[in-house]
Parts: structure tokens; C-alpha cells; sequence
């Protein structure tokens, strides 16, 4: 069985909850007050994700997918099991949707959308046959130079003079109602309750759970502050009505850069610290749906899955969106409602009960057998 | 085992040939001397270079003896003086013919008294007479018994000790490895005082019997490593090994790849070094290039100059190594990403220059980097094989006439000829040749990735690059250690070389046994109060 370390799992945790939102930005329809909403969510994704690890403390040995058969039985549990994978693969879809969009408006302007996917596909593919160990290792890898690349940008951003404070005033102008109506469901799911997903590899991390739960909690935090220095220097930088109508509001930031008429344009570097962890999000969301296939439908290998769900996401990668607008608009509105409340909060939240009801039942019994001895 | 999957009908052959060893195996020395030297000579189809004799000694030439050796092989003189002479007369001078009159066993009493030499073993069977007699040993054989001596008497032309070739050092020792094995081992003996040192060897071919040592720290190195390596080569079949290469070829991890897993040496130092972190060393006689097993990603820029200069200047220059990998790999294809894709990145002066030197250029940019790549890899390897004599020649050829002649007939532009010595410089920096070819053939498949998909490909390859970086393992140990499984206290050896002080433990990806290198804390001057002389430190 392959085992990856605690640093191993900082790092996929990292790069997992950072994924597309440092290009894509954060709560950007709370405008100015993103920030407010980055550090809210980053609140309740600390809750939410401590209610996650405790589920996978009280079902030992379990992935996300066996919780539900074990508690709920068989009957119940099982097709609402398969939805997970579903919801990986889907959300796999969105990234390549996303990284169609971005790279044919920003670096690559006439290239077909297949050829993109294709390629991307190819290299992600390929990470799958290597299995979970490569995946973490190349994450350990990059992580240095990813962090390396934030921090160099921030420098820039500052060296280059372009932030100014007053766009971030006046706080709170529309009150608390629009903060809350972005941080829940969308800021809090994105990346912070996808988490979740990672409840497929806590199994394979080779200390006890207790170190889990510590650098699982450390890395979300981690990743809060990189979202939040990201949200801070985008509205700062571009200010509140470019935060909330550009596509990608990190391009728009990065190439204001200009030092001394040298280092300018360095969109091309934006977009590849934005591929790297695209690239890592969309890898992990394609092992955990192979993972979670291979474990229900109980195939002894998922190097068997790997194909079928390789080409299955070519097609969701084609036509999950039909247009920039329509992804955006999906992103916004209608998936987080639709799929992330019922899947990420309803769910689990109701295994909880399920499970801590179960137990105590458990419980009463022995102490009653224990009485009656 | 391999190639029966393709061949069936090896296999059959194998099978026959395997019949005849056994057969071979079986056959016993006869007890008349003319039937064996007679044997000797059919078998080896009389080979000038085969020295056969039989002469009678004792008293009353009672004693039948016959020797034979392979001239070349063999000392002559050695064989002359030691073997021969005391045979053949002085036991006739001396007392011996009383000892065998005593003692009717001739061959003890001749084994005991007359053969003067430290290295003599008893032979019973034809197969091992001939093993010896071809590894340069003097057969001695007495009339009447079936069995005989086989007197270590190697004596062969062979290289000196000399400085290497392929890996030199401003600073370190100056001697190289030869083709002779048991030269090798003493090499590393010299360096190594330490009865935990093993030498293992294994003859390896059929047809060639080489002989193939492993070399290893017992204590330190892992038992599980040292055993896979001696299983991998036991197990191979091949009629011949002429170089390590063969070994290393045969015994690698994972056949589908360009970066090698195993890493080779032509420096004792760098050899010990590497016995010393618990690795283990495999010698083939016959080649001066010893492999290194389990080998690591990042030992390919490790050169053992590193250690013997100061830890600043080495941590520096291994930085830069890093650097120059990098440029060689990449400098090309960015080229070609920035200027076929990503135009607007460059500075709008430089933009405009690059693009006037390249208006006169019929070829797109791909075009023009593979070609000029082409050419330079033509000219290296031509200055590699070519006869010394029209080494000038090249250069003229290369210089002037494919670099300055193509800018100026239009068919490259100048920023392209600086790209390519640029890249070409740089992949020359790397320490270890085999590394830097494969970053050589990678370079062009970056190239291809950089004009289909830009920057994007690139990072694309990258990733893809670094992936099987990671799931290549070179006996058991991940190719990437220390830095992917992360390890942290063995990162005091990878980007930066820590002082040599600092070093206390042994890289723990290798081996966890014996670790510990040094004790702590190192020997130091002693501390100076800040206001007082050095004497009144000492003092304390």
C-alpha cells in the first residue's frame, strides 16, 4: 500500500485548498469586503473540516466513501457513496474548463480547446499511473518554488507601488448581508469543505490521526493566509470594480507590474504559478474519483480506471460549459447551491448525527451488558 | 532471461550448453600427466600462446611433473624461478628425496616443501583448471595423482595508475582506477582500513568470465540493498561483460528511461566516499569505471571536489550547477516560447532587435534552434571520436563556418548561435556525462513542447519530467530523496555542502545503520573571552 508523509499531506492540503482561487479570486461578489469574507470562510472551513476529521476518527480505517454504507447500511449508504466520485469527476470537469479558458485568453489565443485538454489530460494521466506517492512527491517538489513565485510576486506588487489602501475603504458600506450571502455556500466550499475529498487520502498517511488533524487544520490556515495576502493585494491593487468584472482579476494585478520599464508583462508567469496548482487540484480530484470508483465497484486495480475516467473527463472538460460566462455564472449561482451544500454540508453533517447516535447506542448497551454482569 | 521472450529458440541453445558445463563439471583430472597436458591442447585448439612442459625430477627422474600456463598471463620470470627451478633442480639438490622416501605421498611432500609461492590452491576437476590456467595461474601436475596445483602467477602487461580522464579536480587525489580489478580494490583498500570493508566476486559470462566484485562497508551499508544487487547479478545470463555498462544496463531499476539509476566513477575518492555513505561499489576488471549503487538524482551534480574545497565555495558552485541544469535544459525552448508565443514578455527594445535579426531568417524559430542543436551535437560528437590529429580542424569548421558563416548567409540569426553555446556550455558543467546526455536528448523534446504549446508546454514538461523523476527508484531507494520523500536532516548535502562538521550523520536514505559519522561537538579552537589573549583561553 503506498504511505505518504506528514509534510507529503501539508503539502497536497495546500495545494488542494489554494487551487484555482488565487487567480479567480475570492468572494469577489462581497467586492471590497472579499477580505472580510476570506477570513470568515477561512473560520467555518476550520470548523467544518475539524467536523470531517472527527467523522473519519470515529469511522477507523474508512475513506470517504465507506463511511456512508457503514452507517447508513447498505441499501442507503451505497448510491449516496457513489455520488462522491461523481462530484470529484465533476469538479475535475471545471478545473479543465477552467484552465481551457484561461490559458486560450491569456497565453495561448488561437489554440483549440481539445489540444489543450488533451495535453493536460495526458500529463495528468500519467501522474495517476505513478499512484499517490509521485503525485505527493512531485507536490514536494514544486511547493517550494510555488511559494517562492507568490512571495516573488508580492514583492513585485509592492516594489511597484501600485497598492493603495483606500480601495479598501469603506468598510462594511453594504452591511453584513452580502459578506454572509458569499461566504456561505460558496466562500466556505471552496477549498475549505472540498477538503473533504481529502478524507480519501488521511487513510494513507502513514502517522497517527492526531498528527493528521494538526496538519491538516495548520495547512488550512496556511492556505487562508495565502488567499487572504492574494484578496488583500487584488482589491488594494485593482480596486473593488475591477475585483468584481475582471475574469481573472491575479492578471489584471500581475501586469501592473512595472520596475523600471524592465520587469513588466508578467502575465506568462501568473498563468504558470496559476497551472502548477490547477494542475495539482485537478490531479487529486481524478485520484480520489478513481479512488472512490475502484472501491466501490471493488476492482482489485485502479490502474483499470484510470483510462475510462481519463476520457470521461475529456468529454466533461469539453462540455461542461459552452462559454466563459456560463462557467462563471454555473461557478457562482448554481453549483455551490445545487451540489456542494447538499454534498459537502447536508451530508456529512447528517452521517455526524448518524454515527455519534449510533455510538452512544453502542454505548448504552455496554453499559447495560456490564450492569447486568 | 529477458531476451528468451523474444527468441524462443535461444532458450533451446541455452539448454544444450547448459548440458555441457555439467559435463565439463564432472570430468576429473586424469592421473597421467601426457593425457592431460593432452587434453589442454585439444581444447584449446593448441593456442601459440598456451606453454606446456613435462620434465622428470626426483632421484633417478622418479617424479613426473608437468606444468603448463598461458604465456602473456603469466609471469614468466616468477614462473621460471619459483616454479620451475625449484622443481626441477633443486629437489634433486636438496634432502627432499629422503622427506619422500619417508613419505611416500610425493604431491604433499611437493606442495610442502618445493612450491614457493603464497597463493596456491589444489585442483581436482578440468573445469577449474582451466578457469585458472585462463585467469593467468601456472598448473602443476605430478604424475599419478588426479589432481593438481594451481600456483597464482598473474603477470600481465597492464595501464599504470593514472590521473582519470572523465573526471578531473583542481583540488583532491590524482589517481584513477585502471582496468585491473584487484589494482581497483587495493585503490580503495589504501583509503579504507577497515575489516568491515567486503569485497565480494561473482564471474559473471558465459563465455568471458569476468569477474565482477562488490565492494561494501558491512556495517553500514543495508543488508536488504547489498543482496538485491548480488541477486540482480547472479541472475544475469550474458556470454560476455566487457565493460560495466553491460552490468549496469542489466541490473538497472526501470529500463524505460533517459536519466540513470545507477551512477559511475573513475575516482577512488569519489568511490570511498560513496562506500562510506553505505552505497555499495561494483568493480568489473577490465574497465576503470566502477558503478555506484543506489544512485540519487542529486549525486549527479556532486562532484568530489566539493568536499575538499571550502563548504562556501562548493555550496556556490553546486548552486550554479543546479542553475546551468536548468539552462540546458530549458534555454532553448524559451527561447522559442517567447519569441513564437509570448512576445509581449520581452522588453520592447529587445523585441525589436531579436525580431530585425531575425527578419533575413527563412526558418521558423523550431526550425533554427533544432537545427543548430543538430550541428552542435554533430560537432561534439566528432570532436569525441575523431583521431587527435584533425582535432583543429573541427573547431575551425565549427567556430567559423557554422557559426559566423550561417549568421552572416542569414540562414540563423546571432541570438540563436548564442542560445546554442550557451546551452551547449552549460550542459557541459554537469559533473557526471551520463546525467548530461539525458538532459541533452530532453532538451529537444522541450523544444517541441515550447513551439506547440508555449510557456504552457514548458511547465507541462516539467511537471511531466519531475513525475518520472519521482517514480523512478534506483534499488528501492525513491530517485529524488532527499528532497521527495523530504528528508531534513539530509538536505545538509544537496543544495548547498554544509562544513564538513557539520556533517555528523550519514544520509539516512541509504542506510540507517552506523549513522553516525563524527562526534559532536567537532574538535575546535578554544573559546576567546572577548577582551583577553588566545593563552588565557587555553588555560581554561
Amino acid at each position: 500500500m503506498e504511505r505518504i508523509s506528514q509534510y507529503q499531506l501539508f503539502v497536497l492540503t495546500v495545494f488542494f485548498q489554494v487551487g484555482t482561487t488565487i487567480i479567480f479570486g475570492f468572494g469577489a461578489a462581497a467586492g471590497r469586503d472579499a477580505w472580510i469574507v476570506t477570513i470568515i470562510s477561512l473560520l467555518v472551513g476550520i470548523f467544518v473540516i475539524s467536523i470531517y476529521l472527527f467523522l473519519s476518527y470515529l469511522n477507523p480505517g474508512l475513506t470517504l466513501v465507506e463511511w456512508f454504507p457503514a452507517q447508513f447500511g447498505k441499501w442507503i449508504g451505497t448510491p449516496i457513496a457513489w455520488l462522491y466520485p461523481l462530484l470529484f469527476l465533476y469538479e475535475g470537469g471545471r478545473i479543465l474548463n477552467d484552465i481551457k479558458y484561461l490559458t486560450t485568453t491569456i497565453i495561448l489565443v488561437d489554440t483549440p480547446f481539445l489540444a489543450i485538454i488533451l495535453f493536460f489530460l495526458l500529463v495528468v494521466a500519467y501522474l495517476q499511473y505513478c499512484g499517490i506517492e509521485v503525485i505527493a512527491r512531485i507536490g514536494e517538489i514544486f511547493f517550494p518554488y510555488f511559494l517562492v513565485m507568490i512571495l516573488g510576486s508580492v514583492v513585485l506588487i509592492l516594489v511597484s507601488d501600485i497598492l493603495r489602501v483606500d480601495n479598501l475603504l469603506p468598510v462594511l458600506k453594504n452591511g453584513w448581508k452580502p459578506i454572509l450571502a458569499s461566504t456561505f455556500p460558496l466562500g466556505a466550499s471552496q477549498g475549505f469543505a472540498q477538503s473533504l475529498e481529502l478524507a480519501m487520502i488521511w487513510l494513507l498517511v502513514s502517522t497517527s490521526h492526531k498528527e493528521i488533524v494538526k496538519t491538516t487544520l495548520f495547512a488550512t490556515v496556511f492556505s487562508g493566509l495565502l488567499i487572504l495576502i492574494t484578496v488583500l493585494m487584488i482589491i488594494t491593487g485593482i480596486g473593488e470594480f475591477f475585483y468584481k468584472i475582471e475574469s481573472f482579476p491575479m492578471f489584471a494585478l500581475v501586469s501592473k507590474v512595472n520596475i523600471g520599464g524592465i520587469i513588466k508583462n508578467l502575465d506568462a508567469f501568473a498563468v504558470l504559478l496559476f497551472i502548477i496548482s490547477a494542475f495539482f487540484k485537478l490531479s487529486l480530484h481524478l485520484f480520489f474519483a478513481i479512488r472512490g470508483f475502484q472501491i466501490l465497484t471493488k476492482v482489485e486495480s485502479s490502474r483499470k480506471l484510470i483510462i475510462p475516467i481519463t476520457i470521461i473527463s475529456i468529454y466533461l472538460g469539453y462540455s461542461v460549459s459552452s462559454n466563459y460566462e456560463e462557467h462563471i455564472k454555473v461557478a457562482i449561482e448554481v453549483f455551490p447551491y445545487n451540489l456542494w451544500i447538499m454534498l459537502l454540508w447536508i451530508l456529512p453533517f447528517a452521517l455526524l448525527i448518524v454515527t455519534l447516535i449510533k455510538r452512544a447506542i453502542k454505548n448504552r448497551k455496554k453499559e447495560m451488558a456490564q450492569a447486568k454482569e | 532471461m529477458r531476451r528468451n521472450m523474444f527468441f524462443k529458440n535461444t532458450k533451446i541453445k541455452k539448454d544444450d550448453w547448459d548440458n555441457v558445463t555439467v559435463k565439463v563439471d564432472a570430468e576429473l583430472i586424469p592421473a597421467k600427466i601426457s593425457e592431460v597436458l593432452n587434453n589442454i591442447k585439444i581444447t584449446m585448439g593448441n593456442s601459440t600462446d598456451l606453454v606446456t612442459r613435462d620434465f622428470k625430477t626426483g632421484k633417478d627422474g622418479s617424479i613426473d611433473i608437468g606444468i603448463a600456463y598461458v604465456d602473456g598471463l603469466a609471469d614468466k620470470v616468477f614462473v621460471q624461478d619459483y616454479i620451475i627451478q625449484p622443481l626441477m633442480t633443486d629437489l634433486r639438490m636438496t634432502g627432499l628425496d629422503i622427506e619422500i622416501e619417508k613419505d611416500p605421498n610425493v604431491f604433499e611432500v611437493i606442495k610442502n616443501f618445493n612450491l614457493v609461492s603464497g597463493d596456491l590452491k589444489e585442483i581436482i576437476d578440468l573445469k577449474t583448471l582451466y578457469t585458472h590456467l585462463l585467469s593467468g595461474d601456472t598448473i602443476v601436475l605430478i604424475e599419478g595423482y588426479k589432481k593438481g596445483f594451481a600456483v597464482s602467477s598473474q603477470g600481465w602487461q597492464d595501464r599504470g595508475i593514472q590521473e582519470p580522464t572523465s573526471q578531473t579536480v583542481v583540488r583532491g587525489p590524482k589517481d584513477g582506477f585502471t582496468e585491473t580489478l584487484r589494482t581497483n580494490t587495493s585503490l580503495i583498500r589504501r583509503r579504507i582500513k577497515n575489516t568491515d570493508l567486503w569485497i565480494e566476486t561473482i564471474p559473471v559470462g558465459n563465455k568471458t568470465q569476468t569477474d565482477v566484485a562488490l565492494l561494501y562497508l558491512k556495517d553500514v551499508a543495508n543488508p536488504k540493498i547489498v543482496n538485491e544487487v548480488r541477486m540482480r547479478i547472479n541472475k544475469i545470463e550474458i556470454d560476455a561483460i566487457l565493460e560495466s555498462g553491460y552490468i549496469e544496463e542489466m541490473i538497472q531499476d526501470k529500463t524505460f528511461t533517459v536519466f540513470p539509476t545507477i551512477h559511475n566513477t573513475e575516482r577512488p575518492d569519489a568511490a570511498c566516499a560513496a562506500i562510506l555513505e553505505g552505497k555499495i561499489i561494483i568493480m568489473v576488471d577490465g574497465t576503470p569505471f566502477v558503478l555506484i549503487a543506489p544512485a540519487v538524482f542529486v549525486e549527479f551534480f556532486q562532484s568530489s571536489e566539493d568536499y575538499y574545497q571550502r563548504a562556501d565555495i562548493s555550496s556556490l558552485l553546486r548552486m550554479l550547477r543546479y542553475f546551468c541544469l536548468f539552462l540546458a535544459l530549458i534555454t532553448p525552448s524559451a527561447y522559442i516560447a517567447v519569441t513564437t508565443f509570448h512576445q509581449e514578455m520581452l522588453p520592447t527594445l529587445l523585441l525589436i532587435s531579436l525580431a530585425a535579426q531575425r527578419e533575413g531568417v527563412p526558418f521558423p524559430a523550431l526550425i533554427e534552434a533544432v537545427m543548430m542543436e543538430v550541428t552542435f551535437e554533430i560537432l561534439r560528437e566528432a570532436g569525441v571520436r575523431m583521431p587527435r590529429a584533425v582535432g583543429s580542424a573541427i573547431s575551425i569548421v565549427g567556430a567559423l563556418v557554422l557559426g559566423q558563416a550561417a549568421v552572416e548567409a542569414g540562414i540563423v540569426s546571432a541570438t540563436m548561435v548564442i542560445i546554442v553555446s550557451l546551452t551547449a556550455i552549460a550542459s557541459f558543467v554537469c559533473p557526471s556525462f551520463n546525467m548530461a546526455i539525458s538532459i541533452r536528448i530532453l532538451r529537444f523534446v522541450f523544444m517541441i513542447l515550447a513551439a506547440t504549446f508555449g510557456l504552457f508546454g514548458i511547465i507541462m514538461g516539467l511537471i511531466m519530467m519531475v513525475a518520472h523523476l519521482a517514480s523512478l527508484r534506483s534499488f528501492g531507494v525513491p530517485y529524488l530523496s532527499p528532497m521527495a520523500p523530504m528528508v531534513a536532516a539530509d538536505q545538509k548535502d544537496v543544495f548547498v555542502r554544509v562544513p564538513i562538521w557539520k556533517m555528523i550523520t550519514r544520509p539516512s536514505f541509504i542506510s540507517q545503520s552506523d549513522s553516525r559519522r563524527q562526534a559532536t561537538p567537532s574538535p575546535k579552537p578554544p573559546n576567546k573571552s572577548t577582551n583577553e589573549g588566545g593563552s588565557q583561553g587555553e588555560n581554561k
